[in-house]
C-alpha cells in the first residue's frame, strides 16, 4: 500500500476525491518549486537607418540546470505596461522593436532590441522584466 | 474550528495578520496549488527557414492547460512559449504550445540559414479547459 498526502477542496471528500482539481493539495502530483525572482529594467536607443541595438539585462541563478522560469515585460515603445508574458514583438511600419527571455544553466538573460528601418531617425525603448525561477529542472 | 496547515515564509508570523496573507505563505491548505498533472519531453527537426509542429500525446482524459519550453540542439538557452532568438544559427522562435483532447502541440519558426534539432519539456496543468 503506498502513502500519500492529500488535502481535498472544501465541500468534497478526501476519502473519495480522484480529479487533480479536487485537490488543494496532493503528493500525486508535481508542483513549482519557486527559487527567486525579482525585477530588471532595460533602456536602449536605435540612432539612425537600418540600425539595430540589443541591450542586455543577465540574472544570476547558479543552479547548474535550466530551471522552469516565467517573465513579464511591458512593450518597449510604451516604457510602461501592459505585461505581457515570455516575448513582445511590435512591427511597425518604419521601425520594430522586442523584448524577450531566454535562461541557461547559470544565467537567466532579458532583452530589448531596437530596429529602425529606411526611415532612420532615433527609436528609444525602456522594458521592465518581472521574472520568477523556479527550482523544477526542464531537463534540457 | 476548521483545521488547516500554514507555512509562512522566513520572517513572517504564521499566527499574525501577515500570516493570512497569500504572498507572504509558502503553503496554505485553503488555497490550491499549481499542479503538475503530466510533463515530458520530446524533439522535432525544423527545416531552414520553416514554421514547425510537433505534436506528442499526453494521455489525458481532458485538454489541459500547458505550457513549454525549447532548446536548439548543440545550444545553451531555451526560450518559453512566445519567446524568441536572433543569434546566428540560433535564430528562432517558440511560436505557441497548445492542447487539444488528444496532444500536446508546439510550433516553432527556424528563421536560421539551417535546419535545427529542437528539444521541448512540456507541462500540463489541472483545470480541463
Amino acid at each position: 500500500m503506498s502513502y500519500k498526502i492529500a488535502i481535498s477542496k472544501n465541500g468534497i471528500d478526501v476519502g473519495t476525491a480522484i480529479l487533480p482539481n479536487d485537490f488543494n493539495y496532493s503528493s500525486d502530483y508535481n508542483t513549482l518549486k519557486y527559487y527567486t525572482g525579482g525585477t530588471i529594467t532595460l533602456a536602449g536607443t536605435a540612432i539612425g537607418a537600418f540600425t539595430t541595438t540589443t541591450t542586455q539585462g543577465i540574472i544570476s541563478h547558479d543552479l547548474g540546470y535550466i530551471p522552469f522560469f516565467t517573465v513579464y515585460m511591458n512593450p518597449p515603445e510604451l516604457s510602461s505596461g501592459p505585461y505581457y508574458p515570455n516575448g513582445y514583438a511590435n512591427l511597425g511600419a518604419g521601425a520594430n522593436d522586442y523584448a524577450s527571455a531566454f535562461c541557461g544553466t547559470a544565467n537567466l538573460v532579458v532583452f530589448i532590441r531596437l530596429e529602425n528601418g529606411a526611415g532612420g531617425g532615433t527609436q528609444t525603448g525602456t522594458a521592465t522584466f518581472i521574472y520568477k525561477i523556479y527550482r523544477n529542472n526542464l531537463g534540457l | 474550528m476548521a483545521e488547516l496547515i500554514r507555512v509562512s515564509k522566513q520572517g513572517v508570523d504564521v499566527l499574525g495578520s501577515a500570516g493570512t496573507v497569500p504572498n507572504n505563505l509558502i503553503f496554505d491548505s485553503n488555497l490550491n496549488t499549481f499542479k503538475i498533472v503530466a510533463s515530458g519531453t520530446t524533439t522535432g527537426t525544423i527545416p531552414s527557414g520553416s514554421l514547425g509542429t510537433i505534436h506528442v500525446a499526453h494521455g489525458l482524459s481532458f485538454t489541459p492547460p500547458v505550457t513549454a519550453f525549447v532548446k536548439r540542439r548543440g545550444f545553451t538557452n531555451a526560450l518559453t512559449v512566445g519567446a524568441f532568438r536572433f543569434f546566428p544559427q540560433d535564430d528562432y522562435k517558440f511560436f505557441s504550445a497548445s492542447a487539444d483532447p488528444g496532444s500536446v502541440n508546439f510550433e516553432i519558426n527556424n528563421t536560421s540559414s539551417n535546419a535545427g534539432t529542437f528539444d521541448i519539456s512540456y507541462f500540463c496543468f489541472e483545470i480541463p479547459l
